[in-house]
C-alpha cells in the first residue's frame, strides 16, 4: 500500500493570493488578527526578502517594507483552495480525503506505479498555474506521506521509512509546549532519538500523551482515509473582499473557479453542458444569467470565454459584493463525424462567435430567423442555431412568387391620396410621387378573440418613378411597410 | 518592334510556362445559384474576398439574390451569416415551405457601428461560407464617415479565413472590393406574379469591377 500527500505550500497565503487580482506579484503578510497587538504569521517571500519576518508587528513590517499589502486569513478563499487541491487529488484516485486545511491524502492503491511520476508531475504543474503550488510526499502510510511532503521538493517518495525518519526533527510531531519542553530537557531533538527509548518507558515519562508521541514519531498510522465522495453539484462561491467596479477582479477569480469546477468534473469523467453565474451586489440586487454550451466540455478556456463575453456587456447599478458559478455537468459527447453531415468544426468557437455577435448587436438580436405560427405579419422570431444543418427541405415546397420585401421598421407613417378608392399618390419621409399601377386591396386579419386583434388592407404599388412597395391601411391610418426589392 | 500589348502578351506565355497556376480549388468560388451573376462573376463569389453589389435601381433585385444566397446556402448545406444594418431582411415563407431558416444566421444590428463590428467577428468565423453586410438603406453621409480601414480589415480578414464576403449596397462603397456587380433595372408590378426562379434570370445585372489574382489571370 501507498499514500501520497498533497500539501499547499504556505497555504493561508497562497490561499489568499490566488483570489486576488492584485495580489500575486505583490509582497503580501497575513496578520494574526485585527487588534493593535496583531503580528505577522507568514509573509511572502518578496515581503521576507525585503525583511519582513513573523512576530513583527504591522507597523514593524511596513517599516521594513513600503509596499506590503497586510491581509487577514481569508476562510473562503482557503475553502476555495481545498476544495481545488481535493479536485487535483481525485485525478490521482477516487479515494481521498481533505486531512487538514491545504492538505490532502490519497490512497493509491491499484495505481500502476510507473505512471505515478507523470502524473504527480501533472498535478504539480496544474495546481501551480492555478496559484497554489504543492509538495507531494508518497509513503507506505499517510502520516509518513505527510512527513515526506513536508521535505519534499516537490516531489518525495520514501522506500525506506526508519532512516527516513531518523533524523527529522521532533518539531514535526507538533508536540504540547509542555511536551517540546520535555523533549528538549531529555535531549531529544530527532525522530530517531525518541524511538531509540523503550515505547513502554517514554510513555511513563510523557504520561498519556507519551504512547501517541511516541508512535507518531516511529511513523506508525494505520487509521482508514476519510474518503471525501465526490461532489454531485459542481458549484463555487465567495463573497469578495471589497464591493467591485470593474471588471479585472471579477474575471481573476471566475478564472480561478472555472479552473476548479473543470478539474472537478473532469476527475468525475464528467463535462459541464451549461454555467449558471450569479454576481450579488451592493444593493441587494442579483444578475443571474444561464448558459447552454453547445457541446458538453471540460475546457476551461472555452467555459471562461462564455463568460468573459457575457460580462464584457453587463453593466450593473451597484458594486459587485459576490459571485457563484455553477456548472451543469454531463456525460461528454462521444461521436464519430458524418462524412455527409455538415456539422460545425468546432462547436465552441462558433458558438463563441455568436456570443460575441450577441454582446455587439443584443442578445435578442442574433439568431436563426424562425417563423411563429401566426398570419400576423413580421411575425418572426430568432432561434439559436443548429450545431449540425438539417438536409434542405425546399424540393417539397412549391415555388416562391414574387420579389421578396425589404421591411421599413418600424413601418413609415405615409399620406394617400385616393381617387376612387384607389391608392393614386403616396408621400412618405422614404419615397413619395404618384403611384402607377396597383393591385390590392388584400384584407387580412387575425387574432380577433385576444386583445391584440389585427386587421390590415394591404397594397402592392409601382411608383411612377420606380420603385414596388407594400402599402397598409391600418387602423392607425397608412403605413409603408417595405420595398420589394 | 514589337508593341507593347503584344510584349505583355509574350510576357503573359512565358510566366504561364515557368509558372503553371494552382488548380484553383473546386470550392475557391461559392455559386450564387443565379446563373447570370455566377457568368459574370467566373463561377460565384470568390472565397477570401469581398464581392460589393450595388443596388442602384429601386427594387432592383438586391433582396432577389439574398434570397438566392439563402436558398444557396441551404442547397450547399453551408451557413450564411446576414448582417443587417437597417433591421430590413423579412421572413415571410410560402404555403408549404420551411417556417424556419437553419442555415441563415441573421444579426439585427442597432448601429452602423456593430455593423462593422459584427462583420469583423462574422468574416474570421471561418463556420460561415458567405457573410452578407447589408448596408442598403444607410444614409450615404454616414457611410462616407466611415474610416477607409473598415473595409480594408474586412477584406484581409476574409483572406484569412476563406470567407466570401458581400456587401450590398446603394451606393459605390467598398474601395477594395474585388468585384462589384450593378443592379440598375427596376422591377415592374407584374415581378410580384412571376416565380422567382424566373425573376432570377431577368435581373438587370452589370459587371463593374472584377479583379482576378495573379495565379486566375495567367489561367484567364
Amino acid at each position: 500500500m501507498s499514500f501520497a500527500a498533497i500539501e499547499a505550500v504556505d497555504f493561508p497565503l497562497a490561499a489568499l493570493r490566488r483570489l486576488e487580482a492584485f495580489l500575486p506579484d505583490a509582497p503580501v503578510a497575513l496578520l494574526s488578527g485585527e487588534s493593535r497587538k496583531a503580528v505577522v504569521t507568514m509573509a511572502t517571500e518578496s515581503a521576507r526578502t525585503a525583511g519582513v519576518a513573523a512576530g513583527m508587528t504591522a507597523p514593524q513590517a511596513l517599516a521594513e517594507c513600503a509596499d506590503l499589502r497586510l491581509r487577514l486569513r481569508s476562510p473562503a478563499a482557503e475553502r476555495e483552495a481545498d476544495a481545488l487541491l481535493l479536485a487535483a487529488a481525485w485525478s490521482l484516485s477516487p479515494r481521498a480525503e481533505t486531512t487538514a486545511a491545504g492538505l490532502c491524502t490519497v490512497d493509491l492503491a491499484g495505481r500502476d506505479s510507473a505512471r505515478l511520476p507523470e502524473d504527480f508531475a501533472r498535478v504539480g504543474a496544474a495546481l501551480e498555474q492555478q496559484g497554489l503550488p504543492v509538495r507531494i510526499g508518497v509513503a507506505p502510510n499517510p502520516l509518513v506521506a505527510r512527513y515526506a511532503a513536508r521535505r519534499a521538493q516537490p516531489v518525495l517518495r520514501i522506500e525506506n521509512v526508519p532512516s527516513f525518519l531518523a533524523p527529522l526533527p521532533v518539531a514535526l510531531l507538533e508536540p504540547a509546549p509542555e511536551d517540546a519542553e520535555l523533549l528538549a530537557a531529555l535531549g531529544l531533538s530527532t525522530l530517531g532519538a525518541v524511538t531509540t527509548i523503550p515505547r513502554a518507558a517514554f510513555a511513563r515519562r510523557f504520561g498519556g500523551r507519551g504512547p501517541s508521541l511516541w508512535a507518531r514519531a516511529a511513523g506508525e498510522d494505520d487509521r482508514p482515509l476519510v474518503v471525501v465522495q465526490p461532489p454531485e453539484r459542481f458549484a463555487a462561491a465567495m463573497d469578495l473582499p471589497q464591493p467591485e467596479e470593474t471588471l479585472e477582479p471579477l474575471l481573476f477569480v471566475l478564472r480561478r473557479f472555472v479552473d476548479r469546477l473543470t478539474l472537478e468534473l473532469a476527475a468525475g469523467s464528467l463535462a459541464a453542458v451549461g454555467l449558471r453565474l450569479q454576481l450579488r451586489l451592493e444593493d441587494d440586487q442579483e444578475h443571474r444569467r444561464d448558459f447552454s454550451l453547445p457541446e458538453p466540455t471540460t475546457d476551461a478556456g472555452v467555459l471562461f470565454r462564455v463568460l468573459e463575453n457575457h460580462l464584457a456587456t453587463v453593466q450593473t447599478e451597484a458594486p459587485v459584493t459576490g459571485l457563484s458559478l455553477e456548472a451543469w455537468p454531463a456525460r461528454p459527447v462521444a461521436r464519430q463525424d458524418d462524412l455527409f453531415r455538415p456539422g460545425l468544426r468546432d462547436a465552441h468557437l462558433f458558438f463563441e462567435t455568436l456570443a460575441r455577435l450577441a454582446a455587439v448587436a443584443g442578445s435578442d438580436r442574433v439568431g436563426v430567423p424562425r417563423h411563429e405560427d401566426t398570419h400576423r405579419p413580421d411575425a418572426v422570431a430568432l432561434a439559436a442555431p443548429s450545431v449540425e444543418l438539417p438536409a434542405s427541405m425546399r424540393t417539397a415546397a412549391p415555388p416562391a412568387r414574387g420579389l421578396p420585401l425589404r421591411r421599413y421598421r418600424p413601418p413609415l407613417a405615409a399620406t394617400v391620396e385616393l381617387t376612387a378608392n384607389l391608392p393614386t399618390y403616396v408621400a412618405t419621409p422614404g419615397a413619395s410621387g404618384p403611384v402607377k399601377d396597383r393591385r390590392g386591396p388584400w384584407r387580412i386579419s387575425g387574432d380577433w378573440w385576444r386583445p391584440e386583434a389585427w386587421a390590415r388592407e394591404e397594397w402592392d404599388i409601382e411608383l411612377a418613378a420606380g420603385g414596388l412597395y407594400r402599402l397598409v391601411r391600418t387602423p392607425g391610418g397608412w403605413l409603408l411597410e417595405g420595398e420589394y426589392a | 518592334m514589337p508593341d507593347r500589348h503584344e510584349q505583355l502578351a509574350a510576357l503573359r506565355r512565358l510566366l504561364a510556362e515557368r509558372c503553371p497556376p494552382t488548380p484553383r480549388r473546386p470550392d475557391a468560388v461559392v455559386p450564387t445559384g443565379i446563373a447570370a451573376v455566377d457568368r459574370l462573376l467566373q463561377g460565384g463569389l470568390r472565397r477570401g474576398s469581398i464581392t460589393e453589389i450595388v443596388v442602384a435601381a429601386r427594387s432592383g433585385g438586391g433582396q432577389l439574390l439574398l434570397d438566392a444566397l439563402i436558398e444557396a446556402a441551404d442547397e450547399a448545406r453551408h451557413r450564411l451569416l446576414l448582417i443587417d444594418a437597417t433591421d430590413a431582411f423579412d421572413f415571410e415563407p410560402a404555403a408549404g415551405a420551411s417556417d424556419f431558416l437553419p442555415q441563415l444566421v441573421w444579426v439585427r444590428c442597432p448601429t452602423l457601428d456593430a455593423v462593422w463590428r459584427a462583420a469583423d467577428l462574422g468574416v474570421r468565423d471561418a463556420h460561415f461560407t458567405v457573410v452578407v453586410v447589408d448596408i442598403r438603406g444607410v444614409a450615404t453621409r454616414e457611410l462616407r464617415r466611415t474610416p477607409p480601414g473598415v473595409w480594408y480589415r474586412l477584406q484581409r480578414a476574409a483572406g484569412e479565413s476563406g470567407v466570401a464576403a458581400v456587401v450590398q449596397s446603394d451606393v459605390v462603397t467598398v474601395p477594395c472590393a474585388q468585384a462589384r456587380l450593378l443592379l440598375n433595372r427596376s422591377f415592374t408590378l407584374d415581378a410580384l406574379a412571376a416565380e422567382r426562379t424566373e425573376l432570377r434570370q431577368n435581373l438587370g445585372i452589370e459587371l463593374q469591377r472584377q479583379r482576378l489574382n495573379q495565379a486566375e489571370e495567367v489561367a484567364g
